[in-house]
């Protein structure tokens, strides 16, 4: 019987190391936060808070040129209104049939997307700049974000991009990364994030493209605040002004 | 005690298969986000540089010094030539550059040492930093031919010391090379934005009426003096005539102006 017992606990013992290690990623039920972000929680953590129910246009809670500070340039045809109309037919969906059913579902209201290039371009990038891309769109409700978030975070998946930790963001928040083509005419891997998190009705996607062994989840990270700052009021939400007429051509 | 033993035994199993279970979540919860780190930088240093001809004759190298410099498929790695920072020098270029503490004393120096030329290439990754994080450098090379041995000789002293006396800089202890050789490290920040530890590393040498810098930088997990030696002994064995020196196409640069025609 002793012997029995002996065993038992230390099978206990021998597993209070896996819970010590696990308990680093235990920020996001309100333990210490780690000051730099994106190391501390599992990918996809819900963080109920504020749900606010957000007016459009959408293009007001998106990442600014204004934000970013200097050195950057605006990537003006990567710059569009989205509606119905012309997002059902990107490659977000399998046929532009698929988006108009699901984009009606969800009762998607409108939507933006915009993308900023370093100055120096690839040989800044090399030099440990990135580009940015950021998507924002807007639902009539909060069920309608949840749906089009699931869709979104089903396609960035299917594209082999790899989850990510990341500390947790919006009410619920994702990250991943994906390894992909190189930068230039280098031989330096093009690393790609995305973070992507819905703010009550408002789903945004901040996309960041770097050179290998420069980049992390953080940069993406650091400009989904931004805009969630814009969705929570406490940072102004400024429409920007508008680039073009830009239609996204189908299949983009 | 001998009733409960059914009972412990179930307990200890329970907490068994507990423990196991809650282990099993947390690890596979952990594998669900891969850690987002960046290719890891894994130090792959040179191996030693231990080549080359120390001491032996002094010859005079004849200009242009361009045709000394190792050439950008003689440096290891893919690169190309940083043209704003590939020059022939001239006089006033020597006279201003780190040599010195100003123009004048450059200048006073210039004519006293007799120096007839130099030449500049800096080589840098084609990847830039972002190379230098996977183990690439940049290089710079630099040939100064003087008019004499004497002038060639004072310049090497006077830049040996000057280098030495640059704070925070390091002696190396490197095989030495030609005429006269030393070597220094400097650790500077990081490369880029990231958190690897940059290095330069400087050897230099005198050749007869030559005096020729190698410098690279690099990340410091990667880096030693070797880089740097390695492509000196290319050089000095270009100015020894066992290995061809072919001067590199023309970059459009300021004439040289030697002494003779200053």
């Amino acid at each position: 019987m002793p012997r029995r017992l002996l065993l038992a606990l230390c099978a206990a013992i021998l597993a209070i190391p896996v819970f010590s290690a696990c308990g680093d990623g235990a920020a996001s039920d309100g333990g210490d936060a780690p000051a730099v972000s994106g190391t501390a929680s599992p990918a996809g953590s819900e963080n109920p808070g504020t749900s606010p129910k957000l007016d459009g246009p959408a293009s007001k809670y998106s990442v600014s040129l204004d934000d970013l500070g200097a050195n950057w340039i605006t990537d003006i045809p990567a710059t569009y209104v989205l509606k119905v109309e012309n997002y059902a037919a990107t490659r977000t969906f399998t046929s532009a049939d698929e988006g108009r059913r699901l984009l009606n579902e969800w009762g998607y209201q409108s939507g933006y997307e915009t993308g900023y290039s370093p100055e120096g371009r690839d040989t800044a990038v090399l030099n440990g700049a990135f580009y940015i891309h950021v998507e924002t769109h807007l639902f009539t409700g909060e069920d309608g974000a949840k749906a089009a978030m699931a869709h979104f975070e089903s396609k960035i998946k299917a594209s082999g991009a790899s989850a990510v930790n990341m500390l947790p963001l919006g009410n619920q928040s994702s990250a991943y990364t994906m390894t992909f083509g190189v930068i230039g005419k280098s031989k330096v891997a093009a690393v790609y994030h995305q973070v992507i998190f819905r703010r009550g009705n408002l789903v945004t996607v901040v996309l960041t493209k770097g050179a290998e062994g420069f980049m992390k989840v953080d940069a993406a990270r650091e400009l989904a605040v931004l805009a969630d700052q814009k969705a929570l009021g406490q940072k102004s939400a400024i429409e920007p002004t508008p680039t073009s007429n830009y239609t996204p051509a189908a299949g983009n | 005690m001998r009733k409960n033993q059914p009972l412990l035994i179930l307990a200890a199993g329970l907490v068994l298969i507990v423990m196991g279970i809650v282990a099993f979540l947390m690890i596979s919860g952990n594998n669900d986000g891969e850690p987002d780190v960046s290719k890891t930088v894994d130090g792959n240093k040179a191996s030693e540089s231990t080549g080359g001809t120390l001491g032996g004759p002094e010859p005079v190298s004849q200009l242009p010094a361009s045709k000394y410099i190792a050439l950008i498929n003689e440096v290891p790695g893919e690169n190309e030539v940083n043209q704003s920072d590939t020059f022939t020098m001239n006089i006033s270029t020597f006279a201003n550059s780190y040599w010195f503490t100003n123009e004048q004393e450059g200048q006073e120096l210039a004519l006293q040492w007799k120096i007839a030329g130099g030449y500049q290439v800096l080589y840098q990754p084609v990847g830039l930093a972002a190379q230098v994080l996977q183990g690439g450098y940049y290089t710079t090379i630099e040939t100064y031919i003087f008019a004499d041995m004497e002038g060639a000789r004072s310049a090497y002293s006077h830049l040996a010391k000057k280098l030495a006396a640059l704070p925070g800089t390091e002696k190396e202890s490197p095989r030495g090379l030609a005429n006269d050789s030393a070597a220094y490290s400097f650790v500077q920040g990081t490369v880029g934005v990231s958190d690897v530890v940059g290095v330069f590393h400087r050897f230099v040498f005198r050749r007869g009426n030559a005096v020729v810098s190698v410098q690279t930088y690099g990340g410091e997990p990667f880096m030693s003096i070797d880089q740097a030696r390695e492509i000196a002994v290319t050089v000095d064995q270009k100015m020894l005539g066992e290995r061809t020196a072919t001067e590199p196409t023309p970059i459009p640069t300021p004439a040289t102006i030697g002494v003779s025609q200053d």
